[in-house]
C-alpha cells in the first residue's frame, strides 16, 4: 500500500513536474555526455596535453552538486505542497518512517525515471556533444564513442548517491515536522517578526548593501582577480567584499525589505485606489516565506548573465585574436633562419617559402587628438615595413587589411589601441613624425589589429608606410623575416612544440631599450639579442615563431572553456527555473482554499486567475529581473575594461535566459490555473 | 470507566511580549461510550483542546490521559501507534488523500497494519453499507460533494475502530441535510459500537446530537449541559447556555425552531 500510495501520488502530481523532470533528464544527460567525452580515446590523447578538458570532470561534478540543490529544493516544495496529507497521515497513525518512505519512493519514481530519460538522451546526443565540444576546440574529427559502459554507471552510480543524499535530507525533515503546523498553517509567526527592530534595521540595510555592491564594483579594483585568481591578493578581498555585499544584500531584500514595503503599501491609503498596487502589497507574506529561494535565483540568473558574458567575450574575443594570428606556419628572422630550418628538415618536414618582410625600427611621436594616451608618453618606438612587402604577404596571410597607400599616408598596427578608451576617428586624425627629421610626417589613414606574419614577432605599434619612405628610413637594427608553409609535420607535435618554446627563450628573443622618451630628438633605441641586462624598461619579441602549438593549444582551452561555461549557464537556468515553477504549484494547495472561499464571497473567477497569473508573475519573473539586471551591470563593467565586450551577443543570451523563464511561467501559471479549477468543488463546476 | 482525563491543561502560544493563553489550567474527563460536545465562543480555545486531546498538539503544563495511556508523556515514536490503535479524527476540511480513491483512502491505514485482507474487506463492507457509501469507493475525492466527503472522512476515521473519535466542526461547511445525516451516523454509531465521541461545534443544532456538552471560556472549563430529556429540551438548554456564555448566536434558534 506504501509503493500503492507512492505510485498515485507521484502519477497525480506528474503534470506540474514535467519540466522539472525534463529539466533532471538533461542535467543526467550532460553529465553523461561529458564523462563519455572525456574518457574517448582521440580527446584523452589531445588532453594529456590539455588541462582545459578537465574542465569537463569539473562540469560533471559541478552538475551532480548543482542537482543536489534543486532537487533539494524541489523536494522541500514537494514537501511543502504535501503538508495537509503529511498531517492526515501522522493523524490516521502512519508513523514517520512510513510517510517519509512514501515520499521518498514518490519522489524517487521522478527522478529514476528522469535518471533513465537521461541516460538515453546522453546515449543519444553523445556525438552531438562531442562534435561541438571539438569544433569549439578546433578539431576536425569524428568520434563515434557513444557508448560507455564505465560512464554509464559512473553517471548512475553518481545521481543515485545524489538523490539518496537528498531522501536522507527529506527524511529527517519529514521527521522534525510538527503536526499542527501541518494541519493548521498559520502565519502569525511571521507578522509577529516583521515588527522587530533587527527587522526594520535589515529592511534598510538591504537596499543599501545592494547600492553599496553596484558603487564598489565599479570603485574597487577586483577584476584583475578574477583574471589571476590569486588569494593573497588585495583585489581577492575586494570581489569577496563585492560578491558578499550583493549576495547579503539582495536575500536582506527579499527577507525583510520588500515584505516591509509591502505591509507598508498595504497599510496606505492610495494603495486601495490601485488595485494594481493592491494585489502587489498582498504578495508581501509569500515574497517572505520564499526569500531564500527568490534570493538563489536572483544569484542564478545573475550568474547565468555572467557566465553568459564571459564565454561571450571569451568565444568573440579570443577567437578573433586567434584569427588575427598569421597562418603562415614558420616564420624565421636571418639570425635562426638556416638552424630552425635544419632542425625542421631533419625531421623530416617540407618548407615551401612564401614571402620576407624587412622590418625596420624608429621613435616616432604623433600629433593629433589623444595622441599622447595613444603613445602612453612623449614619444614611443614603432617597427615599420613597407607597402610592397605588406601586400606580397597579404596574398597569402587573407586576413590582413589590404590597403593601397598614398603618398604620406601610413597603416597602424596595433593590439593596444583597442584597449585605450580611443575612438578610431581619433586615431585617424593622428601624424606621424619620425626622429630623422628628414622625414615627411604621415598621416594616418588606416588601422588594423592583424600583424603581417603574426603578432608575437613584434615589439609593439606597427607601421605600414609606402616603399619610397620605407628606403629612406635607416636600418640601423632591423632585421628580415621570412615566412615558410610547413608540410608533413602535424601543427600540435612535441617537436613543433619545442620549437615554439625555444622560441621564447632569452636567446632567441630580441630585446629593446628605448631611452629618453621624454625628447623626439634624444630618443634612443638599443637592441639586445641574448644579453643580461637591467632592461625594465624594455621590450621582448620572438626572433621566430612557429604557428601551431600555441595557438591550437589556446585554441582548444579558449574552445573547451566557452562550451562548459555557456552549457553550465543554460542548465542552470533550465533547471532553476522549473524549481521556481514547483514552488509556485507548491502554494496552490494552500491558496485554493482562499480562492473557493473568494468564489463564494461572489468574486467571479475570471478576476481571481487574473489575480492569480499576476501574483506568479510577479513572483516568478521579480528576481529574474533583478538577476538580469546585476548580471548586465557587472557585465558592463567588464565590458568597460575590455572596450569591446561584445554586448549584442550577450543581450541576445539574456534575453534567452529571460524567455526559458518566461515559458516556465507560462507553464506554471497554466497548471496553477488547471489545479484551482479542479479544486472548484463539482457543484460549483459549471458543467 | 475513564475514556479521557485532562488534568490542569495550560496551552500558550507566543513569545513573551504577546503571549495568548488558549487553555488556562482547564481540567475535566469523559468515560467510555459518551458523546461529548464542546463549545464556547469563537477563540475560547475549542479547536487548542482538541488538538491537545487528540495528540496533534502539546500542552504547555498538564497532563493527558487517553485510554489509561498519558499521551502527553508518549514519545512521537510511540504515538503513531498509540493514534493507529486508539483514535480516529475528522476535520472540518481536509480529511481525504487526494490521489487515492475512496476505496483507498479507507483501506490504507489498515492494509499497513497487516490486518488479514478479509477483515479489511469486512470493515470495508460494513462502514460503506452503514455509511451509504456503496456506489462511492471507486470515485476519488474531487470528485466528491462536500458532504459525500465529510460522509467518507467519518467512515475512514471509523475503520480502525477506534476507541474515540474527534472531531472538529464536522459539520461546518455542510448543509443542515446532509449534517443531520451525518450526525445521525455518528449518534448511531455511537451507540452501537460503544465509540467514545468528542465533537467541538458552534452549532446548538448539532450539539443537541450530543448527551453531554462542556461550555469553555477564554481557555478554561465555564459549565456543562447533560442530556436528560428530549432533544428539543436539550437543545433549549444549550441555547440558554450559549446566551449566558456570550457569543452564541440566537439566528441558531429562530432557523431550527
Ligand atoms: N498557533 C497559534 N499561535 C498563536 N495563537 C494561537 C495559535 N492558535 C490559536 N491561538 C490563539 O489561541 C486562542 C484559542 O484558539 P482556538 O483556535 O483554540 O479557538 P477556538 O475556540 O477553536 O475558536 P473558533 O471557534 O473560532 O474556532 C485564540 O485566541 C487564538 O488566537
Ligand atoms: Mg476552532
Amino acid at each position: 500500500m506504501i509503493l500503492e500510495t507512492a505510485i498515485k501520488n507521484f502519477r497525480r502530481h506528474l503534470a506540474g513536474r514535467v519540466l522539472y523532470l525534463v529539466a533532471l533528464a538533461l542535467l543526467v544527460m550532460v553529465s553523461y555526455d561529458c564523462l563519455t567525452t572525456f574518457q574517448d580515446s582521440f580527446i584523452s590523447r589531445i588532453s594529456q596535453g590539455n588541462p582545459a578538458l578537465v574542465a569537463l570532470l569539473l562540469l560533471f561534478f559541478s552538475l551532480l552538486g548543482f542537482s543536489v540543490l534543486i532537487i533539494f529544493y524541489a523536494n522541500r516544495f514537494f514537501i511543502h505542497q504535501h503538508r495537509s496529507e503529511i498531517g492526515l497521515m501522522i493523524i490516521s497513525g502512519l508513523s514517520r518512517g512510513q510517510i517519509a518512505l512514501i515520499f521518498f519512493l514518490e519522489t524517487l519514481f521522478g527522478e529514476l525515471l528522469a535518471l533513465g530519460f537521461g541516460l538515453l538522451l546522453g546515449l543519444l546526443t553523445n556525438k552531438l556533444f562531442a562534435m561541438l565540444l571539438l569544433r569549439l576546440m578546433g578539431l576536425r574529427a569524428a568520434t563515434n564513442h557513444w557508448f560507455s559502459f564505465s560512464a554509464l554507471w559512473k553517471t548512475s552510480l553518481g545521481f543515485l548517491i545524489v538523490f539518496a543524499l537528498v531522501g536522507i535530507f527529506d527524511s529527517s525533515r519529514i521527521f522534525s515536522l510538527r503536526t499542527v503546523r501541518l494541519l493548521y498553517p498559520n502565519e502569525l509567526g511571521d507578522i509577529r517578526q516583521r515588527n522587530s527592530w533587527l527587522n526594520r534595521l535589515l529592511a534598510w540595510l538591504g537596499p543599501l548593501l545592494v547600492i553599496g555592491g553596484y558603487v564598489a564594483v565599479f570603485k574597487l579594483s577586483w577584476i584583475h582577480f578574477m583574471e589571476t585568481l590569486r588569494f593573497s591578493d588585495r583585489t581577492a578581498t575586494n570581489t569577496v567584499l563585492i560578491m558578499g555585499a550583493l549576495i547579503l544584500g539582495i536575500w536582506f531584500c527579499f527577507r525583510n525589505t520588500l515584505p516591509a514595503l509591502f505591509s507598508w503599501l498595504q497599510g496606505t491609503k492610495w494603495a486601495y485606489d490601485q488595485q494594481r498596487i493592491l494585489d502587489l502589497a498582498t504578495t508581501g507574506q509569500e515574497v517572505q516565506f520564499h526569500h531564500q529561494s527568490l534570493t538563489l535565483t536572483t544569484l542564478f540568473v545573475t550568474a547565468s548573465v555572467v557566465l553568459l558574458g564571459f564565454a561571450s567575450v571569451l568565444y568573440s574575443d579570443g577567437f578573433r585574436n586567434l584569427e588575427e594570428e598569421a597562418p603562415i606556419d614558420l616564420v624565421a628572422d636571418r639570425q635562426f633562419h638556416d638552424h630552425v630550418l635544419q632542425q625542421i628538415k631533419a625531421k623530416g618536414g617540407h618548407l615551401q617559402r612564401l614571402a620576407h618582410l624587412p622590418v625596420k625600427i624608429m621613435p616616432v611621436t604623433l600629433h593629433g587628438p589623444k595622441s599622447d594616451v595613444i603613445m602612453s608618453q612623449a614619444t614611443m618606438p614603432i617597427e615599420i615595413v613597407g607597402m610592397h612587402n605588406y601586400l606580397q604577404i597579404q596574398r597569402h596571410q587573407k586576413n590582413l587589411l589590404p590597403v593601397i597607400l598614398d603618398r604620406n599616408q601610413a597603416l597602424f598596427i596595433s593590439q593596444d589601441f583597442q584597449y585605450q578608451h580611443v575612438h578610431l576617428h581619433e586615431l585617424m586624425r593622428n601624424q606621424v613624425q619620425f626622429a630623422d627629421g628628414k622625414l615627411p610626417r604621415l598621416q594616418i589613414v588606416a588601422f588594423s589589429r592583424v600583424y603581417p606574419l603574426g603578432s608575437n614577432l613584434f615589439f609593439g605599434n606597427v607601421l605600414v608606410v609606402p616603399d619610397d619612405i620605407f628606403e629612406q628610413i635607416p636600418s640601423a637594427n632591423s632585421r628580415v623575416l621570412v615566412g615558410y608553409r610547413l608540410k608533413k609535420i602535424a601543427p600540435d607535435s612535441p617537436f613543433l612544440k619545442k620549437i615554439d618554446d625555444d622560441s621564447y627563450q632569452s636567446k632567441a628573443s630580441r630585446q629593446m631599450r628605448y631611452r629618453h622618451p621624454q625628447q623626439l630628438q634624444k630618443a634612443q633605441i638599443t637592441i639586445y639579442q641574448d644579453v643580461k641586462r637591467d632592461l625594465s624598461n624594455a621590450y621582448i619579441s620572438s626572433n621566430y615563431s612557429v604557428r601551431g602549438p600555441s595557438q591550437v593549444l589556446l585554441q582548444r582551452v579558449l574552445g573547451a572553456i566557452v562550451f562548459v561555461i555557456g552549457l553550465l549557464a543554460i542548465l542552470m537556468t533550465f533547471a532553476w527555473a522549473s524549481v521556481c515553477s514547483l514552488r509556485e504549484l507548491s502554494e496552490v494547495e494552500r491558496t485554493r482554499f482562499d480562492y473557493l472561499t473568494l468564489t463564494k464571497i461572489g468574486i467571479d473567477q475570471h478576476h481571481l486567475l487574473r489575480y492569480s497569473n499576476w501574483k506568479n508573475r510577479m513572483l516568478f519573473l521579480s528576481p529574474v529581473i533583478f538577476g538580469i539586471g546585476n548580471g548586465l551591470l557587472v557585465m558592463r563593467f567588464v565590458g568597460l575594461y575590455l572596450n569591446h565586450l561584445p554586448m549584442k551577443l550577450l543581450y541576445l543570451l539574456t534575453a534567452a535566459v529571460f524567455i526559458v523563464y518566461w515559458c516556465f511561467y507560462l507553464f506554471t501559471s497554466y497548471n496553477y490555473r488547471r489545479i484551482i479549477k479542479m479544486t472548484t468543488p463539482p457543484d460549483q463546476q459549471g458543467r | 470507566m475513564r475514556m479521557v482525563e485532562v488534568k490542569q491543561v495550560s496551552k500558550s502560544f507566543g513569545a513573551r511580549n504577546n503571549l495568548v493563553r488558549a487553555l488556562n489550567n482547564i481540567s475535566f474527563t469523559i468515560d467510555r461510550g459518551e458523546f461529548v460536545g464542546v463549545m464556547g465562543p469563537s477563540g475560547a480555545g475549542k479547536t487548542t483542546l482538541l488538538n491537545i486531546m487528540s495528540t496533534i498538539d502539546r500542552p504547555s503544563v498538564g497532563r493527558v490521559y487517553v485510554a489509561g495511556q498519558e499521551i502527553t508523556a508518549l514519545p512521537e515514536r510511540d504515538l503513531a501507534t498509540f493514534r493507529r490503535e486508539n483514535i480516529g479524527f475528522i476535520f472540518q476540511d481536509f480529511n481525504l488523500l487526494p490521489a487515492l480513491s475512496v476505496s483507498e483512502n479507507l483501506v490504507m491505514v489498515l492494509s499497513m497494519l497487516k490486518i488479514p485482507r478479509d477483515e479489511v474487506q469486512k470493515r470495508l463492507a460494513y462502514y460503506s453499507e452503514h455509511l451509504n457509501l456503496n456506489k462511492l469507493l471507486t470515485r476519488y475525492p474531487n470528485e466528491l460533494s462536500i458532504g459525500q466527503k465529510q460522509r467518507v472522512a467519518a467512515a475512514r476515521a471509523l475503520m480502525t475502530q477506534p476507541k474515540i473519535l474527534f472531531a472538529d466542526e464536522p459539520t461546518g461547511s455542510l448543509d443542515s441535510k446532509s449534517a443531520t445525516e451525518l450526525l445521525q451516523y455518528l449518534a448511531t454509531i455511537n451507540l452501537e459500537n460503544e465509540t467514545t465521541i468528542m465533537m467541538v461545534t458552534h452549532d446548538a443544532f448539532t450539539a443537541s446530537y450530543c448527551n453531554r456538552i462542556v461550555f469553555i471560556k477564554d481557555g478554561a472549563f465555564y459549565s456543562e449541559v447533560v442530556r436528560a430529556g428530549s432533544r428539543q429540551q436539550f437543545f433549549n438548554q444549550i441555547i440558554d447556555m450559549q446566551a449566558a456564555i456570550g457569543g452564541g448566536k440566537i439566528s441558531d434558534f429562530r432557523n431550527r425552531d
